[in-house]
């Protein structure tokens, strides 16, 4: 998902400080909605494919049962 | 000379403000010393910083960005609450402490500081209390 910017120039085109995308990127922080949706537009993909929703749902599905 | 963020001019100006009092108190008293000039140095330079910041639109900017960044506000509300915690938990061990040692030493200050610490602990859980009310109803 390379769009060939910085995470400051990414950071100016979400509204958000450079640190939250690199919090971001380093799964230390989840974002808003609105942020996720907004990241989303900026790469041209869905908030699904950005956010691994399907595969990050079926892991979560499946700790679900070995608990 | 457009201010751009009132809060923070007003905050160098007060800032700036205080230093002078400060200078002038120790002029007609005559008392310098380092403690005094590094004070009053270091709120020169903060008053200063503020004042430029809240002028310029470009600095403005960036500190709106801040402060509207939403990860630095979970950061700084999961930072009051700990602090909060924290606060109580020293208040509560603070009438403990105090008024054991005043029992067993018969010292009744160390009793009226444990008192006072009972105060602020029960005046924190009213608040505690409160402040969740009023956010259950606004949520």
């Amino acid at each position: 998902m390379a769009a060939e910017m910085t995470q400051q120039q990414l950071a100016d085109r979400v509204r958000v400080s450079a640190r939250t995308i690199i919090s971001i990127e380093k799964e230390q922080y989840s974002p808003s909605l609105m942020l996720a949706y907004r990241m989303a537009e900026v790469f041209g993909v869905s908030v699904e494919e950005l956010c691994c929703l399907k595969e990050n749902r079926e892991l979560e599905d499946l700790r679900y049962e070995n608990l | 000379m457009k201010i751009y963020n009132k809060k923070k001019f007003v905050f160098g100006i007060v800032w700036l403000s205080m230093m002078a009092f400060m200078v002038i108190m120790d002029v007609v008293k005559h008392e310098f010393d380092v403690n005094g000039v590094v004070t009053v140095l270091v709120g020169c330079l903060l008053g200063v910083d503020s004042l430029a910041r809240s002028l310029s639109r470009k600095l403005t900017a960036e500190d709106r960005l801040e402060e509207q960044d939403e990860r630095n506000q979970l950061i700084e509300l999961k930072t009051k609450r700990r602090a909060f915690q924290i606060m109580q938990g020293m208040q509560l061990a603070g009438v403990l402490i105090f008024i054991a040692m005043g029992s067993l030493y018969d010292e009744t200050h160390l009793t009226a500081m444990g008192a006072g610490c009972a105060l602020l602990f029960t005046l924190s859980l009213g608040v505690s209390f409160f402040t969740e009310i009023y956010y259950e109803r606004k949520n």
